[in-house]
């Protein structure tokens, strides 16, 4: 709550080249990777429904959006890193890149297919004053979030890592044979 | 059943098709879903509140130490403005006494006045550059509520520019679709006499900069940079002759495609304070505009 309201209060406090720190996603992927897909599942779909409560025309698209990022983190790396914090940075820039990407693509064909003209960003400002800056800044936030989440979080520290095995076991359930 | 519950991706799919079901009923303006956000809408808002204002407080603070000797400065040169102040106040109050007078002997019309002004204090901004509504104090506990009937509200800042629309309400909060968001669209006209009817909308790639396209230009009308836009008050949604913006680029290259691009008076980002126009019993739109107010853009 404190994460969200931050974002949304200040925008402007932390923000690089236009782009506004996501301290709600960054949030949900460091839960869903530290912490597995249960915890990422429930704190991104709470997220997503302050997301959408504080900043989005339509209730459930923020939900969705972020439900999937919080399980979609849980399963990247964990099982071979072994959560290990470091790489939780590697998810914040693949997660946040292939959340920008989709969104300028989405946002480029709607209008398209519902007709009418239709102008868009080129393709260098896509690059460099949105998804790079987003990119960068999303990191700069990730540091501090990280350190909270893994000696202030909810569980002891490795306490996690010590139950992977059982983690590992749990999350057959979501291979397809 | 109970195999079925315990598998994981039947949960998810659950829950996925759940929330598709919420954004569908959503879209449907006056749909109960809009209810969901009021409980949480109820604890959010003063921790919300709690937090803008220690921020403000620690802004504040900074401000104070770092703008000390400038404010004392500054407090000597206000005081002999206010002397001077003070003298044109008294000439006003006298001009003030005959404009009352005039009014009444000729039947003059307040612009806006069929219209309740609520104010309102911007509690969230964007969350990213696609989340990007604005979330203000007032909402159904103050008389705003979006139905069938009432589709949406006029937001103005303190200069009465143009800053968005009521989008949805709670309780006790709003969303306002504001002016540069790619979903907002409002009829203007050129503020002259008989002016040109055009569309004012957001477009994702001058949002970045602050601007809005301009399009539906009747033919042999020919915008010019420098015009100034008002809202037309076709529709009914906005009361005609709120100042939005002026023109700032003429883009007459494609017959077919003629478009203007529009710097709105409104600085969003600098906004804290909004009002929304509640219509009186009267039919929205039966403001009379005698004469248009003057556009000015916000400081």
């Amino acid at each position: 709550m404190f994460f969200s309201t931050l974002q949304v209060t200040f925008p402007q406090v932390l923000s690089f080249r236009g782009q506004t720190a996501d301290f709600m996603m960054v949030f949900v992927i460091l839960t869903g990777y530290l912490f597995g897909t249960i915890d990422g599942a429930v704190i991104g779909f709470s997220m997503g429904f302050l997301r959408d409560m504080l900043s989005s025309t339509t209730l459930g698209i923020g939900m969705l959006i972020l439900l999937y990022v919080g399980i979609f983190s849980s399963l990247l790396f964990s099982r071979k890193f072994h959560s290990r914090a470091t790489l939780g940075f590697v998810q914040v820039i693949l997660i946040t890149l292939v959340y920008k990407v989709m969104g300028h693509v989405l946002y480029y064909f709607v209008p398209l297919l519902t007709g009418g003209d239709h102008m868009y960003l080129s393709t260098s400002t896509i690059i460099f004053n949105s998804i790079l800056p987003q990119i960068a800044i999303n990191l700069a936030v990730s540091l501090p979030m990280i350190l909270l989440l893994t000696y202030l979080g909810p569980y002891r520290r490795g306490e996690k890592r010590i139950a992977d095995g059982d983690r590992a076991a749990s999350e057959e359930v979501w291979r397809i044979r | 059943m109970r195999k079925l519950l315990a598998n994981k991706i039947f949960i998810l799919i659950l829950v996925t098709l759940l929330i598709v079901a919420v954004i569908i009923f959503d879209l449907i303006p006056g749909s109960p879903v809009e209810n969901i956000t009021t409980p949480v809408s109820v604890i959010l808002d003063p921790a919300q509140k709690l937090v803008q204002g220690a921020g403000s407080n620690i802004s504040n603070f900074f401000s104070a130490i770092s703008e000390g000797i400038a404010i004392r400065k500054e407090n000597s040169d206000l005081k002999k403005q206010v002397a001077e102040l003070q003298y044109e106040v008294q000439q006003g109050e006298e001009a003030s006494l005959r404009w009352q007078e005039l009014k009444d002997a000729f039947f003059i019309k307040d612009s806006f006045e069929n219209y309740d002004i609520h104010g309102s204090t911007i509690l969230t901004r964007e969350a990213d550059e696609w989340f990007s509504v604005i979330r203000i104090d007032v909402g159904k506990s103050n008389g705003i509520s979006i139905s069938d009937t009432t589709k949406s509200y006029a937001v103005v800042d303190a200069q009465m520019n143009l800053v968005g629309r009521i989008q949805s309400t709670d309780v006790a909060s709003s969303k306002v679709l504001p002016i540069l968001h790619e979903g907002f669209t409002v009829s203007a006209k050129v503020n002259t006499v008989n002016g040109a009817v055009v569309i004012v909308h957001g477009e994702v790639e001058l949002k970045e900069n602050g601007l809005c396209k301009v399009d539906q230009i009747p033919d042999q009308v020919f915008l010019q940079v420098g015009d100034k836009l008002v809202t037309s008050g076709d529709g009914g949604l906005y009361p005609a002759g709120i100042p939005i913006g002026e023109i700032v680029s003429v883009d007459n290259s494609s017959e077919l495609n003629r478009y203007a691009t529009l710097k709105p008076y409104v600085n969003i980002a600098g906004l804290k304070d909004v009002f929304v126009m509640v219509p009186k019993d009267q039919p929205a739109g039966a403001a009379t505009l005698t004469p248009t107010p003057t556009a000015t853009p916000a400081s």
